[in-house]
């Protein structure tokens, strides 16, 4: 059943506190009002609109995609990534290669569809914030309450040991092999069950996405969350902002009721490629100029293992386990079940010899990396779309090279028989031998297949209006009542799945917002 | 609810990625008999990216189709007419292209059609995939062994808990960045 106070395509145009503005020749407008619009409804939009709400704030809440509850998510990943996916997870970051990168579009965000790692910022990371970019209030001891608040909502948790499948364990029992570092992961679950199902959507509620944490404790205290509807701009008076316009998103080419948000102030979590993509077709400009620059993307490479024994991937928890043994090197490795149609897709082949290797799925084990890259990418608003770009660097190619050699030597090292790689034109791995000649080799970075989940820092937050896009709370450089919070934040990659700092950053907006009370943003501009 | 675009492939494409579905997923997509129900499946996932994608995917489609009729064996037919052998050189070109346009192509339409047929339940039932009924044992398993401390956390959800006053925040009047 949907909750109160959240209102998807069918309750339109009647939102409760709503007023309907007749227009001439043109569709009506729905109007509201409230004291802080929040656009976006993932791991940061839930977390700000949830504290605000609780603060006595009237907060409404904006997200583009449905609602979709726990009980609709199955193991069908198709339908999943049509409903829950943007643009069907088929969207790229311009480069040689490419960088296909997939966000969630529906109530609850990248957290409904992400793997569930709960990981605070690296204090190196924190400290190079408050160091290099004079981000305030950010080091480890001044984040903790912060970040406990958040473990504690989200659930933040080592797994139920029962719950971990075999290509975890062979990943575990590979790394202690070698004497590396090997740590079980911190997850946001309740005694999750194993389904590994968390990329589409968790059947069971066990993973603690914002769509059962955030979003039911904002509804609680009074928001109210608009689905389906599409901010198309910030609208202001001068540099003070004033709300939001936007339209209702239909199936068809038509776009449906347009609706206009007046608020006293407007919270922006629609990502790192929409946040910055709102912000150019709302004509904001950052006298830094570096708005939409700085996007890192923790490029993702996979192998795909095969094993003589049956290894049944899906059975047990997304990735248990990580490899931290070369995290200094900005490497780390986990083992990521995906379902078959998603691995057929992506194995560089097709005919017969994609027919013959998909047979052995169940005997796969197919592990993942993840890079800390040292390049940075740009978000451009193209035909008022966000379009991202992003070139891999020559030294971020030889470590990606260097990681799946270490991943390949340690899968081997526990029997595997052929390894696929995600290089095109280079022949499989059939052996540790053949590993020697992969460190050897010359691999051209163009044949190299990239994916990331991880998008980050293209309004990057730091003392410095010169060189920062927002301050260390979120607030847009010379507009007044506008905020950020999401991984565009982010002044630099962290190396770590990114979903905490994205919350504990909301936090920490939140509380701004809620420090600053309900007068005008312009008060204390 | 959907939410999917309303569109439907035209005949012409669909006789395109029918023609291309044995080359690239075998002749087992017909053993199986599930040939146009993949290509429903395309369809089903056309839907669901942007337009502007679309259109260029389209766009390819009609070229891989009509760029057949310019190979002399071909004798001026179209790639969906053509013999299998013929055929599937014809997607080799593409897929072995040096023209990065063309290559993306092969693999777009590749990555379709597996997709789709991936995702049959017949194909899954002949490759013994059935994460349903893992699920839904481990399911009921989670339930069994922990109701109560579900019970519990759920109701911990709405609890009230203001925020702590040590969440670093920018002080009101303090400046923080927007002067």
């Amino acid at each position: 059943m949907k909750p109160d106070r959240l209102y998807t395509r069918e309750d339109w145009p009647h939102i409760p506190g709503s007023t309907r503005r007749r227009r001439a020749f043109r569709k009506d407008v729905v109007e509201l009002d409230c004291d802080v619009v929040v656009v976006g409804s993932g791991a940061g939009g839930a977390v700000v609109a949830s504290e605000l709400a609780e603060g006595g704030l009237n907060v409404i809440v904006v997200e583009e995609g449905g609602y979709h509850p726990t009980e609709s998510f199955t193991p069908d990943a198709g339908d999943a990534i049509r409903r829950l996916y943007r643009d069907g997870g088929a969207i790229m970051a311009l480069g040689d290669p490419p960088v296909t990168y997939s966000e969630g579009r529906c109530v609850g965000g990248s957290t409904v569809i992400n793997g569930g790692m709960t990981w605070r910022t690296p204090e190196k990371i924190l400290g190079r914030w408050a160091r290099e970019d004079w981000v305030e209030g950010i080091t480890a001891a001044e984040m903790d309450s912060t970040f406990q608040r958040v473990e504690r909502f989200v659930s933040a948790k080592h797994q139920d040991p029962w719950t971990v499948g075999k290509d975890n364990k062979i990943l575990h029992e590979g790394a202690l092999k070698r004497d590396w570092d090997v740590i079980p992961n911190i997850r946001n679950q309740f005694h999750c069950a194993g389904t590994n199902n968390c990329a589409f959507g968790c059947p069971t509620g066990a993973k603690r996405s914002t769509l059962v944490t955030y979003i039911p404790r904002s509804l609680h205290f009074g928001a109210r969350v608009l689905a389906n509807c599409r901010v198309d701009r910030v609208t202001s008076q001068g540099k003070r902002i004033t709300g939001v316009e936007g339209h209702l998103v239909t199936t068809t080419k038509q776009n449906g009721f347009p609706f206009r948000i007046h608020a006293r102030r407007v919270v922006l979590s629609a990502g790192a490629i929409h946040t910055p993509g709102i912000l150019f077709r709302s004509g904001v400009v950052s006298p830094s100029g570096r708005l939409g620059h700085n996007l890192s993307l923790h490029p993702n490479v996979k192998v795909t293992a095969i094993f003589d024994e049956e290894i049944r991937g899906w059975e047990g928890v997304h990735q248990a386990y990580q490899v931290r043994e070369f995290q200094s090197e900005g490497l780390v490795f986990a083992a990521v079940n995906i379902p078959p149609s998603i691995a057929g897709m992506t194995l560089p082949f097709y005919g017969a010899e994609l027919r013959d290797l998909m047979k052995d799925y169940p005997r796969m084990v197919i592990a993942g990396m993840l890079l800390e890259d040292t390049e940075t990418g740009r978000v451009r608003n193209v035909a008022g779309k966000p379009v991202a770009t992003y070139q891999l660097s020559d030294f971020d190619g030889q470590r990606l090279v260097r990681g799946t050699a270490l991943l390949c030597e340690m899968l081997f090292g526990m029997g595997a028989q052929r390894i696929v790689l995600p290089f095109e034109g280079v022949p499989d791995l059939k052996s540790a031998d053949d590993v020697k000649r992969l460190y050897a080799q010359k691999i051209p970075k163009e044949c190299m297949e990239l994916v990331t989940v991880h998008m980050m820092g293209t309004c990057a937050m730091g003392g410095d209006r010169a060189r920062h896009v927002c301050d260390s709370w979120g607030r847009v450089y010379d507009t007044e009542g506008l905020l950020v919070a999401d991984a565009s934040l982010f002044p630099s990659p962290i190396g770590v799945n990114p979903m905490e700092t994205i919350m504990a950053l909301a936090t920490r907006v939140a509380a701004t917002i809620l420090a600053e009370g309900r007068v005008p943003a312009k008060a204390y501009a | 609810m959907s939410e999917l675009a309303d569109f439907r492939l035209s005949k012409a494409a669909r006789r395109t990625l029918a023609a291309l579905a044995p080359i690239v997923l075998t002749e087992e997509v017909d053993e199986l008999g599930i040939r146009d129900e993949v290509v429903d499946g395309v369809e089903l996932f056309l839907r669901s990216i942007p337009v502007a994608v679309r259109v260029a995917i389209l766009a390819g489609i009609v070229t891989f189709e009509a760029t057949a009729r310019a190979v002399p064996s071909s004798l001026g037919r179209g790639f969906s007419r053509l013999p299998p052998e013929l055929a599937a050189a014809h997607f080799a070109r593409y897929w072995h292209s040096p023209l990065g346009a063309l290559k993306q192509l092969a693999r777009g339409m590749k990555m379709f059609l597996v997709m789709s047929y991936y995702e049959h339940p017949t194909k899954l039932a002949q490759l013994e995939y059935h994460p349903d009924r893992w699920i839904a044992q481990v399911a009921q398993e989670r339930l069994e062994r922990f109701a109560e401390e579900i019970r519990e956390h759920e109701a911990q959800v709405t609890a009230p808990l203001p925020l702590p006053a040590d969440v670093p925040r920018a002080l009101p009047l303090a400046g923080g960045g927007q002067s």
